[in-house]
């Protein structure tokens, strides 16, 4: 039996990988409301912010020689010093869900939902 | 053929499981929720056995239980703060444990920086308010003056050796510590048997007082909402990311009852034996110990934000004022972990 | 040619292409649409040839070698990135070329595509200690697809030729010199 180009299988698994892609992704298309904008560095948060606040564009130059834009309702990595500049490339985030990652300067630019999906692990009062 | 397809899923999930291993996802959460001292406990803990995080979740409750019944209650017979107090002759120096001991002494000293307005020694007032047994009544003037002249640390002595005495009539109070005393011992308690071995982080709550250890299953802070003064009370205006810490409130809508249309509150200030005049409505402290961030959170509510930033100083404890205009101040430690997420409030830079 | 000398001289030659893929597909711009550092991953033709060819072992080298190369050029975190996707999609497409049928190659293609994508996002989540860099994972899982049936098919196109050529060139005579 001669392998063939296209089987049966791989229909089923790139359906199967569509509906994963897609369970994966229908969250953050909801999540749309405030959200807030935190900055990592080497699992450290160094930066959280909310995207609603910010009225004129605005410069985060970060210790590590990142440099952050952020803007009403978006948040981009303007400039780094890494060979790749991925970072970069990623644009704007403005939805819940979506991230900027500039693996050499390890740092995160991920966004969240400001209220309703994480609940606090205690309330003080 | 079958055999060889089951041999590759069971290499395939096998790889995939021992990737997704490093990426830190095989914690589990175990939460518990029980009545001791009078409020909600509740014991939040991370872990990779399921059965040591049931145990220590039950450890923590039963430690906290413990304290209350035996050590700080004012108001069971079984404690030994409920004894101390009912002494015939209190002025006579009588030792007590060394736990009770720390407790008195660390409260004490917090409350010297209260310009008289929180002590030790508020039994008195606290008593009269009827505000540890719920039983609240606005007291008449000449009752107050009777009471507040009974209050104060003055004649509160705590020797080197582990001796108490005060004057006749006073009555030493640690409800407004306790809570914070029950998250130091419950931290205590796992730090002792479970933490590290097993337990990863930990979020302990009694009434309202908080402690964190660890950190949490999904990264490395947790987040802890402080109540909305004005919400019902599970709602919170804001949150704030911490590592390990205490945090306590002190606000006006807990214990407050109303009477002749004038609602009164439970933070009293002992130079005037009646609620707390202010513009506050809550105040919320991070401190290193639990007794010290409710303690601090009650002074500070009551000395107002000015006084309490020096005295905050002193212990190197962070805070949260919020103001009955919704307004919000922060002090510098905390500006970056605090996130206002009810647009009702607004952060105001100081 | 003698068997040894045929499989260095053929390993040599493979390592050399799947490098100069990689390179080559470096210089390639990114397009708008596409997240950023997404590649048509062509360098995996090679890895599964040679695993077609030889086995898992060869092919695992392959990979090595090729990680060396990006942690020459790009630094340690690339040389991680690239090992253990390399390494992950290398193990997934000999096990399903050489123990099963059932796939086909755009299949075997897309499963290597996304054993990659998976092995460099685990490394880049643990590099940046955050887990929201997952969040990466549908689009990633998206251009898998299309980079694998990309490179299933080229395989499917080139494999017969590779296949003559790599006996032709084990039956060339020895030169005595």
């Amino acid at each position: 039996m001669k392998r063939k180009c296209f089987s049966k299988t791989d229909f089923f698994l790139i359906a199967a990988v569509l509906l994963i892609a897609l369970a994966f992704w229908l969250p953050s298309l909801f999540g749309n409301g405030d959200v807030t904008a935190e900055v990592t560095v080497d699992g450290e948060t160094v930066l959280k912010l909310d995207l609603q606040t910010i009225d004129a564009p605005r410069e985060f130059p970060l210790d590590n020689g990142v440099v952050l834009l952020a803007e009403k309702q978006s948040i981009r990595v303007l400039s780094a010093d890494c060979p790749d500049k991925l970072c970069v490339q990623a644009g704007a985030l403005s939805r819940a869900g979506e991230v900027a990652v500039c693996v050499p300067n390890q740092t995160v630019v991920a966004l969240h939902t400001a209220n309703g999906q994480s609940e606090p692990d205690a309330i003080t009062y | 053929m079958q055999k060889r397809i089951g041999f590759i899923f069971a290499l395939v999930t096998a790889l995939t499981l021992f990737l997704c291993g490093c990426v830190g996802a095989r914690t589990k959460t175990l939460s518990k929720t029980a009545v001791a001292m009078g409020s909600a406990v509740t014991v939040k803990l991370a872990g990779e056995d399921e059965t040591q995080i049931q145990e220590a979740v039950d450890a923590v409750i039963e430690s906290v239980q413990t304290l209350d019944g035996t050590v700080i209650s004012k108001n069971a017979p079984s404690a030994e703060l409920y004894r101390l107090n009912a002494r015939e002759n209190p002025e006579m120096k009588t030792p007590v444990s060394d736990e009770l001991y720390d407790a008195l002494q660390r409260t004490k000293a917090i409350y010297a920086h209260s310009e008289g307005k929180a002590a030790l020694a508020s039994g008195a007032l606290t008593t009269l308010w009827g505000i540890d047994t719920e039983a609240f009544r606005v007291p008449s003037q000449e009752e107050i003056e009777a009471a507040k002249a009974l209050c104060g640390d003055k004649t509160v002595e705590l020797s080197e050796k582990g001796f108490v005495s005060f004057r006749k009539g006073q009555i030493l109070n640690l409800g407004s510590v306790g809570k914070g005393l029950a998250c130091d011992k419950g931290v205590q308690t796992l730090k002792n048997a479970y933490f590290g071995k097993g337990v990863t982080g930990a979020v302990i709550s009694v009434g309202g007082s908080v402690a964190t250890l660890g950190s949490p299953e999904t990264g490395e802070r947790w987040t802890v909402g402080i109540r909305d003064p004005y919400g019902t009370a599970n709602a919170y205006f804001a949150t704030l990311r911490v590592g390990e810490t205490f945090l306590s409130t002190s606000g006006t809508y807990e214990k407050q009852f109303t009477e002749n249309g004038k609602t009164y509150h439970h933070l009293l200030d002992l130079t005037t034996g009646y609620p707390a005049e202010s513009t506050l409505c809550s105040v919320t402290v991070c401190a290193a110990g639990g007794l010290e961030s409710d303690a601090l959170s009650t002074l500070c509510f009551l000395v107002g934000e000015e006084r309490a930033r020096e005295v905050l100083e002193l212990y190197n404890a962070e805070a949260v004022f919020v103001y009955t205009d919704k307004t919000v101040h922060v002090t510098a430690g905390l500006r970056d972990a605090l996130t206002v997420t009810d647009t009702a409030y607004r952060l105001e830079a100081v | 040619m003698k068997k040894k000398t045929y499989f260095t001289a053929l390993f040599g030659m493979l390592a050399a292409v799947a490098v100069t893929l990689s390179f080559l597909e470096s210089l390639l711009p990114t397009a708008a649409f596409l997240p950023p550092g997404a590649k048509p991953g062509l360098s995996n033709l090679v890895n599964m040839f040679a695993s077609s060819l030889w086995g898992l072992f060869p092919a695992l080298g392959i990979a090595a070698i090729k990680a060396c190369f990006a942690g020459i050029t790009r630094g340690m975190t690339a040389f991680w990135m690239s090992l253990c996707g390399g390494v992950l999609s290398t193990f997934a497409m000999t096990l399903l070329l050489r123990h099963t049928r059932r796939f086909g190659f755009v299949g075997i293609g897309v499963i290597g595509a996304i054993c990659h994508n998976f092995g460099q996002l685990c490394v880049a989540a643990v590099t940046v200690g955050n887990r929201s860099v997952l969040g990466y994972a549908p689009v990633l899982l998206l251009c898998a697809l299309a980079a694998g049936t990309l490179t299933g098919l080229i395989f499917r196109a080139v494999l017969p030729a590779l296949q003559r050529a790599a006996d032709a060139f084990l039956h060339t005579k020895d030169r005595k010199g």
